[in-house]
């Protein structure tokens, strides 16, 4: 068992709220990636195809 | 090919793209290993400090953070200026690219900050020189990422923005040395020294540099993918632009 001492709570806090930000970042970066990606395909076609 | 044409080779988006094909899957595993290394090492296997006890380990998360918020700036401002000099416009959209990476790096930066600080200090926030300069900083990120989105042009939104990060390398500068020369406030000297006696304990240090690897291989993964999206981007608006002209 880890002992956290008295101030377990701030450590916690801090170790779940980065990795949160670390998590939304790189999740939002996927999601933007992915649509920008789809988007360009579709458009490439509609371009090639006409 | 020498080196320096390699640099530049990179300056076209179909090369920058095709190499990052090849980068970003060992950026992406390295970064992984070595944060999940770093963290849990730094969480679970390292002592209490005997005068801050357990908050001690915000550190493998407080110092890679900061130092990410303050290195991606001065990676924004190397970008502007290549931009600058020679109108490359891969720089120009790494330096976009890069900021909500350095932003976020620098509001997980004062909230560790905030919780270390409570429990040692007494309070959360305290308006001295380092965290001042560093609060600027973020409103610099914050700024820089709004001037993006008020231009139409890409080139004058580029110019603009690379005016900015001059102006607020200042900061970056500033709270990256506040400690060294500005001898006032609550915030502590610097970590990490090549002075033996002044550098952390070895039982810390070591998963400190564990874990600042790992946010600096987290922070050039995430540079390069969303690089990548803002070329593919400015492709669409390319194509959107000839369809309206067609």
């Amino acid at each position: 068992m880890i002992d956290l001492g008295a101030y377990w709570r701030e450590v916690i806090l801090a170790y779940a709220m980065t990795l949160l930000i670390l998590a939304l970042l790189i999740g939002w970066s996927y999601r933007t990636s992915i649509r920008t990606e789809a988007r360009l395909r579709a458009l490439e076609r509609e371009t090639h195809d006409s | 090919m020498n080196k320096t044409e390699t640099l530049w080779a990179l300056a076209n988006p179909h090369r920058f793209i095709r190499l990052t094909n090849a980068l970003l899957p060992f950026v992406w595993a390295s970064s992984l290993i070595l944060l999940v290394v770093g963290l849990v090492w730094g969480f679970a296997f390292t002592p209490l400090d005997f005068k801050q006890g357990s908050t001690v380990k915000i550190i493998f998360l407080h110092v890679p953070t900061a130092l990410m918020a303050i290195n991606v700036w001065l990676m924004m401002l190397a970008a502007s200026l290549i931009w600058y000099i020679r109108r490359h416009h891969v720089s120009a959209l790494a330096a976009k690219a890069a900021a909500p990476v350095g932003a976020m790096m620098a509001v997980a930066a004062i909230a560790t900050g905030a919780l270390w600080g409570e429990p040692m200090w007494g309070t959360w926030w305290a308006w001295d020189p380092r965290l001042t300069s560093f609060f600027i900083l973020l409103l610099c990120y914050v700024g820089y990422i709004a001037l993006w989105s008020t231009f139409e042009d890409a080139e004058w939104a580029a110019d603009a923005t690379a005016g900015l990060c001059l102006l607020g390398s200042v900061f970056a500068l500033l709270s990256r040395y506040a400690v060294n020369f500005w001898n006032q406030g609550l915030h502590q000297g610097a970590t990490l020294s090549l002075d033996p006696e002044t550098n952390i304990h070895n039982d810390f240090y070591l998963p400190l540099l564990v874990s600042i690897a790992g946010f600096v291989l987290l922070s050039i993964a995430l540079i390069l993918y969303r690089t990548r999206t803002e070329i593919r981007r400015r492709r669409i608006e390319q194509l959107l632009a000839a369809k309206q002209q067609a």
